[in-house]
């Protein structure tokens, strides 16, 4: 019997926390590890997978980037810009960036997956990820301490670092809303792999952005940004005012705006029509009556460019049964077949696998006992045993 | 790691053990200054009188560190300040009063001489001081270490005080002077005052270490104060109004930016 848990792809175990984990995680930088009485970072109960398991995760996303890569290609091909939602003013910046390869840093693909079959791709968060600093450092942290022997698809840092040297800027400003502390925290996180990288490095607020006579966008003390980290969507640049400044300046924002693409709902039924069938995606559709047609009648509604399960709908057999916690963002929605999570102790798991450049480097859980996961979800840490 | 086989570490693309969050660095800055609530350390932080008392120290230590190879080399650069000495015209290979290329008036200061016309923007490059410019050090390495014999004697009268050491202003020149003389060993004959150096540098080293610690001591205390000096040394200039149009992004926030 218990041979038989022990194979199983995935599963959840109890554990001690360590007696001074809130200590050893605000030391490493995640001082936002839980929220309301609820704890965000959890290392009462933690996932065990086999290296199988892990590898067909990697796998996925590994293959799944490529289907991404090879989508963008086919977007401007066919100017499927309508089935975005980009606004018209950004699209030649979008097909600009794609077509000069402007530098791209990191994405999170989110996976579902209950151990059988094969995963499937519920979104990619290709521009503003964020649960890096748990995924990254936090949840290694955790494994030196309590499970020394055994391994984590984990080489986030490492990767972060190396494709920082791949680019010849000296200076990086990194920026983002600064009164999130979430998001200074991974902006900072990713200033400190940048300035393990060798680069100099300044953290500040979108707000603080100014742009000079010159017709180049500077930091409070007047000097010229020449590589701009932005945690910070391209959509809600696409909006404000210093977006018709960006022109001649767009290469030196990552992520880059051709990242509008995939951090895009829109991308889902884009990729089913491409590949339809396809074993690691979910059947998508613009409409529901596309989706019914198929045969499909348990969906999941989602907006364009909803984050942190913003404006997502469970739509079972015509009765809504779950919608997310966060802000619902206006615009049109996408419609994708639902799909089984991993479920355990009353939870319902995402899986996050990290992008770094084009190679997959690390595996992140998220925990939630609605399905549909949202910034209050719990991160829990993996081992590989 | 133990229980995995070579291959599936490949597969895994391991961490490497060394990959960790420094001590001091960015991410650890921006974790004190939340966890601090804001204060005093924002990203529109002001700096205070203490701030610039001990950013002065920390940046003539910093100069003392850059020069000390050079300087034991037998080689001073352009425009280099020795203080009680002056400043260095690598050209005319001397030291004196005015830096070099400063302006007055329509002329222009150049190897000791007030010139009509602006030096050229070529690099001056460093060259070794003549016997008669390494007599001034040598003079004022002698004034130095009277100045620090008399401040160190004077502290000895103050009750609780006598140990207190002259500070490392006082220490860096003097120290400096000494590298630059021990490089020009062949140059020159040395004197008195670089006899008796020798017999102090010890001493001196040991007041650079104190002023050391307690800039380190007040750096770790006050993260406003090292992104203050990090923000200083980046662009060289200090913080001031500016030309540009700021407010032009970030209007569009209504939630977190992540996802």
């Amino acid at each position: 019997m218990l041979e038989a848990i022990k194979r199983r792809a995935i599963r959840l175990e109890h554990s001690q926390p360590r007696h001074d984990w809130v200590r050893r995680v605000e030391e490493s930088g995640l001082i936002w590890h839980g929220a309301g009485g609820d704890s965000y970072w959890n290392e009462d109960e933690h996932l065990v997978f086999t290296l199988q398991a892990a590898e067909t995760l990697e796998d996925a996303a590994t293959e799944l980037h490529s289907m991404c890569r090879n989508a963008c290609e086919e977007i401007i091909k066919r100017d499927w810009w309508h089935r975005l939602a980009i606004p018209e003013a950004a699209i030649g910046m979008v097909q600009s960036s794609w077509a000069c390869g402007d530098f791209s840093l990191y994405g999170r693909f989110d996976l579902a997956w209950d151990g059988s079959g094969t995963p499937k791709l519920l979104e990619y968060n290709a521009d503003t990820p964020t649960s890096l600093l748990e995924a990254s450092v936090i949840q290694w942290d955790w494994l030196l301490d309590c499970h020394p022997d055994c391994d984590q698809l984990n080489s986030i840092h490492e990767a972060l670092i190396s494709q920082w040297q791949s680019i010849v800027n000296p200076f990086i400003h990194f920026a983002c809303v600064w009164d999130m502390l979430e998001d200074r925290q991974t902006i900072a996180y990713l200033a400190e792999t940048a300035e393990q990288a060798g680069k100099s490095v300044e953290l500040m607020d979108m707000e603080e952005i100014g742009f000079s006579p010159e017709g180049r966008f500077t930091d409070t003390n007047e000097r010229a940004i020449d590589r701009l980290f932005k945690l910070y969507p391209w959509e809600w640049l696409a909006n404000e005012p210093f977006f018709a400044e960006i022109h001649q300046e767009r290469s030196r924002f990552t992520e880059p705006a051709w990242k509008m693409m995939l951090s895009n709902k829109g991308l889902l039924p884009i990729l089913w029509d491409l590949h339809p069938g396809h074993p690691l995606l979910l059947p998508a559709a613009h409409s529901s009556d596309d989706l019914l047609r198929m045969g499909v009648d348990k969906w999941v509604e989602k907006p364009h460019y909803g984050r942190e399960g913003g404006g997502v709908t469970i739509v079972e057999r015509g009765e809504r049964v779950a919608t997310g916690t966060g802000e619902a963002e206006p615009g049109p929605l996408i419609y994708q077949k639902q799909a089984s999570l991993f479920q355990a102790n009353d939870r319902h798991f995402v899986w996050g696998l990290w992008m770094v450049g084009d190679e997959c480097r690390g595996l992140s859980a998220r925990g939630d006992r609605s399905p549909v996961t949202g910034n209050l979800s719990r991160f829990y840490p993996h081992r590989i045993a | 790691m133990a229980g995995l086989t070579d291959h599936h570490l490949l597969a895994m693309k391991k961490r490497g053990l060394a990959a960790r969050i420094r001590n001091g660095g960015i991410l650890q800055w921006s974790t004190v200054c939340i966890l601090a609530g804001l204060t005093g350390c924002d990203s529109k932080y002001t700096a205070t009188p203490k701030d610039e008392q001990m950013a002065a120290l920390q940046k003539k230590l910093e100069a003392v560190d850059a020069e000390k190879s050079r300087l034991m080399t037998g080689e001073v650069a352009n425009n280099f300040e020795l203080p009680g000495v002056g400043f260095y015209h690598a050209e005319a290979r001397d030291f004196f009063p005015y830096p070099f290329g400063q302006e007055k008036d329509g002329k222009w200061y150049v190897n000791g001489q007030w010139q009509e016309f602006a030096p050229g923007e070529a690099h001056v490059t460093a060259s070794r001081p003549t016997p008669e410019a390494l007599k001034k050090v040598e003079l004022a390495l002698a004034r130095e270490q009277e100045l620090i014999a008399k401040e160190n004697s004077g502290n000895s009268g103050n009750s609780g005080n006598s140990s207190t050491p002259r500070s490392s202003s006082g220490f860096g020149s003097a120290l400096m002077m000494y590298w630059l003389l021990s490089g020009n060993r062949g140059s020159y004959m040395p004197g008195a005052g670089f006899r008796q150096a020798e017999s102090q540098t010890g001493l001196w080293q040991q007041g650079l270490a104190r002023d050391r610690a307690t800039v380190s001591s007040y750096a770790s205390s006050n993260p406003g104060y090292s992104r203050m000096v990090a923000q200083s040394k980046s662009t060289g200039k200090p913080v001031s109004a500016g030309s540009s149009v700021r407010g032009g992004f970030g209007s569009s926030f209504k939630s977190s930016s992540g996802s």
